[in-house]
C-alpha cells in the first residue's frame, strides 16, 4: 500500500474518532428531579448577605442592593437584581472578587461598603440608611 | 510499505471504534421530535442541516419535555400579537426597528455609581407607560422571594402560558443548588407579573408550575447557554399577546435592537425600554448591543419589529435573551449582551412551549 492510500485510510479512521469524541464532549444529558440529584460540587460563587436598617434600627424593606465590581477585568455578574425583603434582609450570589455595595431606598443611599467575595464562603455586610 | 495483516486488523478495529463513537454520541441526543408547525431545517434559508440539540434540556420537575431533534425547525414560529392565534406578531409596533449608530461603539460609563455598568454612556431608557399596549404587555416582571430576600428578573411571553428568561433567573448555574427541585430555585418562590406598571398589575399575577433550562447552564454555568423558561399557572398570553422569535445563521450585526424590562434602579415594577440601537457584534451563541439595561433586566427580550414579508418572523420578534452587562474583555466589556437564539435554543424553547 502506498503512502497516499495509507494517508487516506488514516484520515478515514481518525475523522470519525474526532467527530465522535467532539460530539461526546459537547453533548449534555437531560436530567430531572425524578432522577438522582446532581452530585454536590464545590460552589464557585460566594454569598454576601446582611440587612438594611434605619439608624433607629427599623428594617428597610424593598430597597435595591446594588453591586459594582472593583476588579479589572470585571467578572461576569448576571443582571439579576436583589432587593431587601420584609425584614430588610438581602442575599447576593457573586463570583469571587471585590465589590462595592450600596443599598438604595427612595433615593436614599447607604454609605458604600466593600465586600471581598470568596468561593463557597458567606460574607456578612449590614447597611444603615439615612 | 505494505501493512501486515495484523496492521490491517488494527486499522479496522480503530475504524469500528470511531464509527461506534459517532453512533453512540448521536444516540444519546434527545430523540423525540417536537410536534410543531415549523418547517424542517433542511428547507431553511440558512441551508443548515438539522441537528440534535446539544444543550440537554432540564426541568425542576421530572417531566423533562422531549427535545426537538431530527425535525428541527427553522426560525419561523407561529407568533401572535394581541388577540389572534396563529398570526404573526401582529400587535401594535413598538419603537423598535429604528436603525442608527451602526458601528458606533460608545465607551462604558465611568462607573461612578454602583450597578450602572450596564448603562452605556447616557442613560437612554424611557419608561413604558401604559404597559397594556403590545408588545409591552407581553413583557413580565419576575419576582422571587426566598428566605426573606427578593430577586428580580424579566421575562417575555412566547406562548399563552410560558415565558423565556435568563437561565440564572431559574437556576444558579454551574452545578450549584438553588434549593428547589433538581437544583433549580424553588418554583413556589416565584411570582410572574405580565405587563406590570408600578403598583398596577393589569393582567394579574401568575405562579410558576415548571422551571426549565439546559445542562450547559445548570451544570456547566456556561454564560453562552444562559437561558431558561418558566411555565405559568395562568394563560396570560391569551390576553397580552406574545412575542415571536427566530434564529438565523447569518450575522445579526447591524440589525435593530430594542430591550425592555423591569430594572431595579427604578421604582420596583416599572417597565423601561431602550430602542433604536443595533447589534454591534454577533458571536455564535451571544449577541452584543448598546441598549442600556440594569440589574433585574436579565431575561428581557432583545427584539425588533420586522415588517410583513420579512424572512422567518414578522411583527415583534426576539433574537436574544438579555443576560449580562459589561464585564471582562471586549466585546463583553464594551457591550451589554444576551444569549442568542440559535437553532438549538429555538428548538428547546419551542419544545418547552409545545409540550
Amino acid at each position: 500500500m502506498n503512502k497516499g492510500r495509507l494517508g487516506a485510510l488514516a484520515l478515514l479512521i481518525v475523522a470519525p474518532l474526532l467527530i465522535g469524541a467532539g460530539l461526546l464532549v459537547f453533548h449534555d444529558q437531560s436530567v430531572s428531579d425524578d432522577g438522582p440529584a446532581p452530585p454536590p460540587r464545590p460552589d464557585t460563587m460566594g454569598v454576601v448577605t446582611g440587612t438594611a436598617a434605619t439608624a433607629a434600627g427599623a428594617p428597610v424593606r424593598d430597597a435595591a442592593v446594588l453591586v459594582r465590581p472593583l476588579d479589572e477585568p470585571a467578572p461576569a455578574v448576571p443582571e439579576i437584581g436583589v432587593r431587601t425583603g420584609d425584614a430588610g434582609r438581602y442575599e447576593w450570589r457573586l463570583p469571587p472578587g471585590r465589590y462595592e455595595i450600596v443599598v438604595r431606598a427612595d433615593s436614599r443611599d447607604s454609605a458604600p461598603r466593600t465586600a471581598t467575595v470568596t468561593a463557597g464562603a458567606v460574607t456578612r455586610l449590614d447597611f444603615t440608611l439615612p | 510499505m505494505s501493512p501486515t495483516p495484523s496492521t490491517v486488523i488494527r486499522l479496522q478495529i480503530l475504524l469500528a471504534a470511531g464509527l461506534t463513537a459517532v453512533l453512540t454520541s448521536t444516540a444519546v441526543a434527545p430523540a423525540a421530535a417536537a410536534t410543531t408547525t415549523g418547517t424542517p431545517a433542511s428547507t431553511a434559508a440558512s441551508g443548515t442541516v438539522a441537528k440534535p440539540d446539544a444543550h440537554g434540556a432540564v426541568a425542576d420537575s421530572g417531566a423533562v419535555p422531549a427535545a426537538a431533534a431530527s425535525t428541527a425547525l427553522r426560525g419561523t414560529d407561529s407568533t401572535r400579537g394581541a388577540g389572534s392565534p396563529g398570526g404573526a406578531g401582529n400587535g401594535k409596533a413598538g419603537p423598535g426597528g429604528l436603525r442608527s449608530d451602526a458601528g458606533f461603539a460608545r465607551t462604558p460609563d465611568n462607573r461612578t455609581s454602583p450597578g450602572i455598568q450596564s448603562v452605556i454612556g447616557t442613560d437612554n431608557r424611557v419608561r413604558v407607560n401604559p404597559t397594556t399596549v403590545y408588545p409591552s404587555s407581553a413583557i413580565v416582571q419576575i419576582v422571587r422571594t426566598t428566605n426573606g430576600s427578593t430577586w428580580g428578573c424579566t421575562g417575555w411571553l412566547y406562548g399563552p402560558s410560558i415565558i423565556a428568561t435568563a437561565g440564572h433567573c431559574v437556576h444558579p448555574g454551574g452545578g450549584a443548588n438553588g434549593g428547589g427541585g433538581n437544583g433549580f430555585y424553588p418554583r413556589g418562590d416565584f411570582q410572574i407579573i405580565p405587563g406590570r406598571n408600578g403598583a398596577a398589575t393589569p393582567y394579574g399575577t401568575c405562579t410558576a408550575t415548571q422551571l426549565l433550562s439546559v445542562t450547559n447552564w445548570t451544570q456547566s454555568g456556561d454564560e453562552t447557554n444562559d437561558y431558561g423558561a418558566i411555565r405559568l399557572s395562568c394563560a396570560a398570553g391569551n390576553t397580552t399577546g406574545w412575542f415571536g422569535l427566530w434564529w438565523q445563521s447569518a450575522t445579526l450585526t447591524g440589525t435593530a435592537t430594542t430591550v425592555s424590562g423591569y430594572p431595579c434602579d427604578k421604582p420596583f415594577g416599572e417597565q423601561w425600554r431602550h430602542a433604536g440601537q443595533t447589534v454591534q457584534v454577533t458571536h455564535d451563541r451571544q449577541v452584543f448591543y448598546q441598549n442600556d439595561t440594569f440589574g433585574c433586566q436579565s431575561g428581557s427580550p432583545v427584539y425588533q419589529t420586522r415588517a410583513a414579508g420579512s424572512a422567518f418572523c414578522t411583527g415583534q420578534c426576539v433574537m436574544a435573551i438579555h443576560a449580562y452587562g459589561v464585564h471582562g474583555s471586549a466585546p463583553h466589556s464594551t457591550n451589554n449582551h444576551g444569549t442568542r437564539i440559535t437553532e438549538s435554543v429555538f428548538n428547546n424553547l419551542i419544545t418547552w412551549r409545545n409540550s
